[in-house]
């Protein structure tokens, strides 16, 4: 997508639900959950900044919402779904990110000279 | 009950937020373990409130609302009521502005030294455009007013206002008292003006006691008593029943009724009814005749000082 760049960086939320869609169709409390695996526990998403989060992702049609959903699931719950948009915005972020990590590398390897 | 709470604060969320997360958020809530985790959601809702109303007006209406009405085929509808409705934003807006400009409005009026809105409203007394011709009604009033202040004497009066009294109504029962206290002087002392409202055709500032005492000239009480009842009626000495005999005597003089009660100096009747006299010289001192069943007067009450006397005739 060509304008995936305007919107980066992302913001740690909108990472991390982009990120947790990526593998599989979630429902919010799932996100929530996945998030915090993720994180190995240091970022909680609260049900406030999640929806939120989630709001504007479907204004932008990166995450959609299904229609279907297990029978036997709780009827209030709802699953979303990241779409081609999202995964491109996800993975410019990712390469962005990995630039990042990479810049860190190579200054952190050299020595510092006094 | 938090659970109530975190419901409530859902429904505080804007519509469209609302309709498409908060049965999900509730659901999420459900599946809370702990208070501990109930109250961290709790304030996470707060916070998604907060940030709802004011960071995100581009979510407030709902969007799945239908927004125009569906015209059936072939059948012309009219709107005659413009379907504009204000933001639900643009009404908070207005409730708080609304709320502060009033709010220091009160402040204003309530602590400015300039009293700008300190409006005194005159009483219109439409049926007595002139004070002599409402002698009659105002003899009226004075007895009902003197009834009051006879019945309530000025030590029965507030002397301080109370704890439990708002700071206007000290005010006006501070006001009343002083009305009290200047009007019952000058009616003891016979130093009543006329009322500064005479010439203006029956708008008169002062309060109804003030206006009572004011209305009756000095000049006018001779005229009025000798109209009704001859003051010779009125002479003679009266004695009292007490075992201290208080003696009372009433003269003329120089066209006026002169008094004299024992111990206290000489003073002067000033009438007020056909019955009952203020006694000038006599500080709170009044005298009412008690006439017989034949109209002639052979017996008198004495107030002084809140003490009431009989006395009986010579």
């Amino acid at each position: 997508m060509k304008n995936d760049g305007a919107f980066l960086p992302l913001s740690p939320a909108t990472l991390h639900i982009l990120l947790a869609l990526a593998g599989d169709d979630l429902h919010g409390y799932a996100i929530m959950q996945e998030v915090g695996r993720q994180s190995e526990g240091k970022y909680k998403l609260g049900p406030g900044t999640l929806y939120d989060n989630l709001q504007r992702l479907f204004q932008r049609c990166w995450v959609e919402e299904l229609g279907r959903r297990p029978a036997d699931d709780d009827p209030r719950r709802r699953y979303y779904r990241l779409t081609s948009a999202g995964r491109g915005v996800l993975a410019a972020e990712t390469a962005r990110l990995a630039g990042v990590v990479r810049e860190a590398r190579l200054r952190l390897a050299k020595p510092r000279r006094a | 009950m938090l659970r109530s709470l975190y419901r409530c604060l859902l429904r505080l969320h804007p519509p469209a937020f609302r309709t498409r997360f908060a049965d999900e958020m509730l659901s999420i809530f459900d599946q809370a373990s702990g208070k501990k985790e109930a109250l961290r959601l709790l304030l996470d809702g707060l916070q998604s409130l907060a940030r709802q109303w004011t960071l995100r007006p581009e979510f407030w209406r709902d969007s799945s609302a239908p927004a125009q009405l569906s015209v059936p085929d072939g059948i012309p509808s009219f709107l005659s009521i413009d379907p504009f409705r204000p933001r639900t934003a643009a009404v908070i807006h207005g409730l708080a502005l609304t709320a502060a400009v009033f709010c220091l409005t009160c402040f204003a009026i309530r602590y400015s030294w300039i009293h700008v809105l300190h409006v005194r409203i005159p009483e219109f007394q439409g049926a007595s455009p002139r004070p002599m011709q409402s002698s009659g009604m105002a003899a009226n009033q004075i007895e009902d007013q003197i009834e009051e202040v006879k019945t309530r004497p000025l030590d029965s009066l507030p002397q301080s206002p109370s704890p439990l009294m708002t700071a206007p109504d000290r005010a006006k029962a501070t006001r009343r008292r002083a009305i009290a206290t200047r009007a019952i002087s000058q009616t003891l002392t016979g130093t009543a003006t006329p009322a500064k409202g005479d010439a203006r055709g029956g708008l008169i500032e002062k309060s109804h006691l003030e206006q009572a005492v004011t209305l009756v000239p000095q000049a006018s009480h001779s005229t009025v008593l000798i109209a009704s009842r001859p003051p010779q009626s009125y002479l003679g000495t009266y004695v009292s029943q007490s075992p201290e005999r208080l003696i009372v005597s009433i003269r003329q003089q120089g066209g006026q009724l002169v008094v004299e009660i024992a111990g206290t100096p000489k003073g002067t009747l000033s009438p007020i009814s056909e019955t009952r006299f203020v006694v000038n010289g006599v500080g709170n001192c009044w005298i009412e005749f008690v006439p017989d069943g034949d109209g002639a007067i052979r017996r008198l009450n004495l107030f002084r000082n809140g003490h009431v006397v009989s006395a009986q005739r010579r």
